[in-house]
């Protein structure tokens, strides 16, 4: 509910009036009214906007602001109605603003009632006739009688520098004030006034007013930004997007947001894309399985000599930071700097002993340790497990306020306004880091270049031998961090970063705005958007352990997640790849291959594997179709890809394993294959999510290596696939 | 001392190295234009110009494509040697051949100075060595041509290297090195599998030596990771095979039922192309007479013997070390790889997997003469499989004291020069029994031709096709698919001209043209040319 009792009026004069007095008289006897009402005095300021200096000449201007607190301002002859609304706008000072028409008539009483209610918590009113039965945007367009908009001033900053349009402005301002989350009441006056026009001018109203209606309604309607509530950082900060507020507490621009997984630029070509295929199978199937074919063949070679190149360069030497024991020893704990670490926690109060254990064993001086448990306001059973709790002293628990989206990233963001540290690390609830982590990622940052401003830690698992997922889930961790990211690190190019043992410079990751709270994969993200700005990511001879996932159930919710943040991460760095390729050169085109070709294979492996073992099965049936629709060439390309990129991928897993010395692990390699066919299980899953709830962040549960198969079986909850987003009024984000 | 070494080392790394490849080029190239110059020695050799063939087959043909590289030889020298074929002067010339080959002879004569070094820690030795190698006339006559022997030693001297220096290290990239030049072998010739064979011995036993202690795991994962690595070249071999012949283990059957196929078999799988010639089989002490005998011919007998004194020297030290030790452990690949290779190709040979060597009838005990093919030979160059491990063991040798250094070295020349005085003087000599000439049914072939398509077995006919200089579009042969096989059953359909020789018996035209192609042949072509068995015809 607001509390302000002050008020703008603001009242745009597009014609000589003579009655500005008795017009004046009648909206302050409507502020006394609302003084009456709530019982508190009002302060206010009158605001005239004119397009014309002569209609109000100077001695009236004198004479009325003897009245009050009255000013005059005069715009071009040009300025139109929704310029003269929005130049009032911005003189005006107050917390509630009246729009006021000077030809409005209404009663006093009736506009203070209006006013009240802006006052009492609506953020948006708008004045309309009481004989309207219809009061849909359409048919507010549609009647051409004077309105009063009251709104907030929170809702006014929000749509400054937006040029309305003269003939729609009150309607595109109700339109975006409703997208934008805001509340808006349309408040029927004086029921008894009629606005009176002649047949021909009531069609011709009606027509005027539908294509305007028209030109509203499908206007594109960006996400608005709001401000921190506090100077000098992210706190409330947010976006308001599709009739929500979410409080992100980050400054990101909605550009560099998956807020919106595509763009119209994105829609168009994919709809492109449909047409040329459905064009194909209608009139030369052959012809488009040719091209299509071609195309993908080309693609996997590529892939191939990229990953002969990743595998090459891994072994060739390692371009990994990495630290004596001398050098660690020569540190002095008086000179380190204090070191946050954050810990976003949801539902997992059981790991907490875990966690706290592996941190006490970090070597880092407890006094320049400040530990953060980011909490959820909802998570009252964490909440109470902890206050009883007998908590190092460096811990401190930092509760995040109930707010959409409800995720890991929009916590962190919380977390790092709070963060004492000079440097910035956040680890998950079941990581067991390597004790000299810490260490290492500081000599880390002070042996790099300054453009160095994220230093990667490996991941790794604890539980590997557990079962055959875990061992294949291991296995490509192994794979990920100790042959390709090592790999891209040579390349200088971009390094999706892992989702915890991020270390920064907070002051750097302020400066990157934090995470994407709308991006399920926020590391990744993160990432990329570090690269976009020309900054870099180095990968640190440091493990962090974490529990691979054992359940096959969990483990495709769990992947469905990356993978669908990989599409988004995807779709958001190639909304536009030209600033990307002037800044980077060519290899900024590897994001096609390190993001875009990683989603791209977990469709189309199945389906070429599926191709493939029908030529050899079917041959008397399938083989002449294939034959046909595989050139020589592209059929040499392909045989190359399959055969090497096979092999590359399952000897990039072995080196993996030999690097991380789990030898064990190196046998199960050679079925690798079946795991990938569960990622494109994950994929499919993840497709689906990316189109209907793309915010969806599928929990995974931990601590199953910990618990009897009858505690798995409970925690597993079949997941509650809600309606579509914007269907339902609860939102559809899960749990972090 | 290890000072020393590292002093030594870094001389050799940083100027020697340049010397040595700069040396072994010139050297060469000498020998290539030398062999070019006396009447094309470079293009004696049937095989040789097969290979060549088959690399220009692969672009030039009725059917191209990588199934040209056919079933019986493996494929590695052949697409090394498709860029260059493309030029008519490179291929017609045989210096695509000698381009490959040579530089593999660059290149080993390099690694076997470094290896010896690598072993011995003496310099001296190992220039003794690098001479001897490059010195050895019949490796100098065989890197002339588009054979895989010279390729296939400078392979082995690889891996021997890169495994000598992981067991050294134990580092990473020095064994996945090794299993490299192992994919390069496998890909080479039939004896790198024998090669693959001993160097998963020798790392299995390091392993055990060094990680059992450690982990048992340690030595599965280390082993599955070399067979990953070393055995990605029979798996490649295997999926051709497949992919062409429906067979993963086409190879192992191709050669384990005697059906020796022609050199350019491609995609025709059918009784057209397997034709089972007589398998030789041989006791086993008269495979490791013959076998013996060859490598004494090929190296040298001087060398050979010093090689085997270097042997019984280094056995004698590993014994007396109980084979404990980096200084003896490091030996062990050439031990190893020397006495696995050298058994497997007796027995090899015994069995008839490889194929016939003609030696002197009096070196081969009466019971077991039998009849030798024209190509038999040349084959007597499977003698050079073991050089690289020969001169090592001689380096071995040299290095142990100066005076058998002196010895080692004054033998060797003495060798050298009683060759240069009289060739074959101690039975070490090839090249003259390679001489190129020009088929005499060339010339009247080529003043009949005007055009069309010809059908001709090119087992037997290889160096015909070769010398006609036509492009091989024009040819119907063994490896065009569905070509050959209608043409065998009615010439006229695709051919302007048949071609075959009734004398010879691998003539695969002669052999398996069908009945009712004979009559077709007699109806519809006209015998334009027949001389000693060679005949042509030509369609009316």
């Amino acid at each position: 509910m607001n509390s302000v009792q002050n008020i703008s009026v603001i009242v745009p004069i597009t014609v000589r009036n003579n009655d500005l007095q008795t017009y004046i008289e009648s909206v302050k006897r409507s502020l006394a009214y609302i003084s009456y009402t709530r019982n508190k005095p009002l302060q206010y300021e009158i605001i005239f906007v004119t397009n014309n200096a002569s209609y109000i000449s100077s001695d009236e201007r004198a004479l009325l602001q003897s009245y009050g607190p009255i000013s005059f301002h005069d715009e071009s002859k040009h300025a139109g109605d929704a310029l003269l609304f929005q130049k009032g706008i911005s003189y005006a000072n107050y917390a509630v603003q009246i729009f006021l028409n000077a030809n409005l008539k209404i009663a006093p009483e009736a506009l203070g009632d209006a006013i009240i209610k802006v006052m009492q918590g609506t953020d948006v009113v708008v004045t309309i006739s009481g004989s309207q039965r219809d009061t849909s945007l359409l048919a507010i367009q549609k009647n051409t009688d004077a309105k009063a908009l009251i709104f907030t001033k929170e809702v006014s900053d929000s749509f400054q520098g937006i040029p309305f349009l003269d003939k729609t402005y009150i309607i595109e301002f109700l339109r975006r004030a409703n997208e934008a989350g805001f509340s808006v009441l349309k408040y029927q006056n004086d029921k008894n006034a009629q606005s009176v026009l002649s047949p021909f001018a009531a069609i011709k109203n009606t027509v005027r007013a539908g294509l305007y209606y028209l030109s509203v309604k499908f206007k594109k309607v960006n996400p608005i930004h709001t401000a921190s509530t506090e100077n000098n950082s992210m706190i409330n900060a947010g976006v308001r997007y599709k009739k929500q507020k979410f409080i992100t507490h980050s400054t990101l621009s909605f550009k560099d947001s998956a807020i919106n997984s595509f763009t119209l630029k994105q829609i168009l070509l994919s709809i492109l894309f449909i047409d040329l295929v459905l064009l194909g199978l209608r009139f030369d199937i052959i012809l488009l399985a040719q091209i299509t074919f071609a195309i993908l063949s080309v693609f996997y070679l590529v892939d191939v000599l990229f990953n002969f190149f990743l595998v090459f360069k891994t072994v060739k030497g390692s371009s990994e930071l990495s630290f004596s024991k001398n050098e660690l020893d020569q540190l002095e704990d008086s000179n380190l700097p204090i070191y946050t670490i954050l810990c976003p926690l949801y539902k997992e109060a059981h790991m907490l002993g875990h966690f706290l254990d592996g941190i006490a064993k970090i070597e880092w001086p407890p006094e320049k340790l400040d530990v953060l448990l980011l909490l959820e306001e909802d998570d009252t059973e964490s909440i109470e497990t902890i206050a009883r709790m007998d908590l190092p002293g460096y811990v401190r628990t930092l509760v995040v306020p109930t707010s959409q989206p409800k995720t890991k990233p929009k916590a962190c963001n919380y977390g790092l306004a709070f963060a004492r540290g000079e440097f910035v690390v956040i680890f998950d609830a079941e990581d067991i880091p390597d004790p000299l982590q810490l260490k290492k990622a500081y000599l880390g940052f002070k042996s790099s270049d300054r453009n160095v401003v994220c230093l990667q830690a490996k991941l790794n698992y604890h539980n590997s031998t557990q079962n055959l997922l875990t061992r294949f889930f291991t296995a490509e961790y192994s794979w990920l961090f100790d042959i390709s990211l090592p790999g891209l690190q040579s390349l200088n190019t971009i390094i999706p970063l892992g989702g915890t043992s991020n270390h920064f410079r907070k002051a750097d990751l302020i400066t990157l705005q934090g995470w994407d709270p709308f991006n399920v994969t926020e590391d990744a993200d993160l990432g990329l958007r570090i690269y976009r700005l020309g900054y870099r990511t180095a990968i640190l001879d440091s493990v962090t352990l974490e529990e691979a996932n054992s359940n096959v159930l969990n483990w495709i919710r769990q992947r469905s997640r990356w993978v669908k943040g990989y599409m988004q991460t995807y779709l958001v760095h190639t909304r536009d790849m030209l600033p990307l390729l002037r800044a980077r050169g060519p290899q900024a085109l590897m994001l096609h291959f390190v993001i875009g070709g990683r989603i791209l294979f977990i469709f189309v492996n199945p389906l070429l594997w599926i191709v493939t073992i029908s030529y050899f099965s079917f041959k008397a049936i399938v083989g002449p179709v294939l034959e046909e629709t595989y050139s020589p060439i592209i059929l040499y390309t392909a045989v190359i890809s399959l055969v090497l990129g096979n092999y590359l991928y399952i000897l990039g897993y072995v080196l993996g394993c030999v690097k991380r010395e789990q030898w064990s692990l190196i046998k199960y390699v050679f079925l690798i294959p079946f795991y990938l066919l569960l990622i494109s299980v994950a994929g499919c899953m993840a497709f689906y999510q990316l189109l209907f709830k793309p915010y969806y962040w599928e929990k995974t549960v931990h601590g199953l290596h910990l618990k009897k198969q009858e505690e798995v079986k409970n925690n597993l909850k079949v997941p509650n696939y809600a309606l579509p987003k914007f269907m339902q009024k609860q939102s559809a984000f899960g749990g972090n | 001392m290890k000072h020393k070494h590292a002093h030594a080392e870094n001389f050799v790394t940083r100027h020697l190295q340049v010397i040595l490849y700069i040396a072994s080029a010139l050297i060469s190239i000498s020998a290539i234009v030398y062999f070019m110059l006396n009447g094309y020695q470079n293009l004696g050799n049937y095989d040789a110009v097969a290979r060549l063939n088959i690399a220009r087959k692969i672009t030039d043909s009725l059917t191209p494509g990588i199934g040209q590289l056919g079933g019986i030889w493996l494929p590695f020298p052949q697409i090394l040697m498709v860029p260059l074929v493309q030029s008519e002067f490179l291929w017609k010339t045989g210096l695509a051949g000698a381009i490959i080959s040579g530089t593999a002879f660059v290149i080993g004569a390099v690694y076997i100075q470094k290896l010896t070094f690598l072993l011995t820690k003496n310099l001296s030795a190992s220039i003794l060595v690098w001479f001897m190698f490059v010195a050895n006339i019949n490796i100098l006559f065989l890197q002339t041509m588009a054979l895989s022997e010279v390729f296939f030693l400078t392979s082995l001297t690889m891996v021997l290297y890169y495994l000598t220096k992981w067991i050294e290290s134990h580092t990473l990239q020095h064994f996945l090195a090794s299993g490299f030049f192992l994919i390069i072998i496998t890909l080479t010739r039939y004896e790198g599998y024998f090669v693959l064979i001993g160097a998963t011995l020798v790392v299995l036993i390091e392993c055990l030596r060094a990680y059992r202690h450690e982990s048992l795991q340690k030595v599965e994962g280390m082993m599955l990771l070399f067979l990953t690595t070393a055995g990605f070249g029979v798996f490649l071999w295997c999926i051709y095979g497949f992919l062409f012949y429906n067979d993963f283990l086409h190879w192992l059957n191709l050669y384990s039922d005697g059906k020796i196929q022609v050199s350019t078999a491609t995609q025709t799988v059918s009784e057209n192309t397997d034709k089972a010639f007589e398998v030789t089989e041989y006791s086993l002490a008269t495979a490791f007479n013959i076998y013996t005998q060859v490598i004494l011919w090929m190296n040298g007998k001087i060398t050979t013997f010093i090689g085997l004194f270097g042997f019984v020297l280094l056995l004698g030290v590993m014994i007396k070390n109980g084979f404990k030790g980096k200084e003896v452990q490091k030996y062990m690949p050439l031990m190893i790889i020397s006495i696995v290779l050298f058994a497997f190709l007796v027995y090899g040979y015994q069995r008839g997997f490889i194929p016939e060597i003609n030696l002197p009838p009096e070196l081969i005990p009466v019971g077991d003469r039998k009849s030798f093919t024209i190509y038999s030979d040349s084959n007597m160059r499977y003698g050079i499989i073991l050089a690289p491990c020969i001169l090592l063991l001689a380096g071995f040798a040299a290095a142990k004291s100066r005076i058998l250094y002196v010895i080692i070295a004054l033998l060797f020349a003495a060798q050298l020069g009683a060759n240069v005085y009289k060739p074959q003087a101690l039975q070490y000599s090839l090249p003259i029994l390679w001489p190129y000439s020009t088929l005499t049914q060339v010339a009247p072939f080529l003043d009949l031709y005007d055009e069309g398509s010809i059908l001709i077995g090119a087992n037997a006919h290889e160096d015909f096709m070769f010398q006609t200089g036509l492009p091989y579009k024009s040819f119907i042969y063994e490896g065009t698919r569905d070509f050959w096989v209608e043409s065998l059953n009615d010439p006229a359909r695709y051919a302007d001209w048949v071609i075959y020789d009734d004398d010879i018996q691998g003539d695969t035209v002669f052999y398996f043209m069908s009945d009712e192609a004979r009559i077709i042949l007699q109806r519809d072509f006209d015998l334009v040319y027949d001389v000693d068995g060679f005949k042509i015809w030509h369609l009316r």
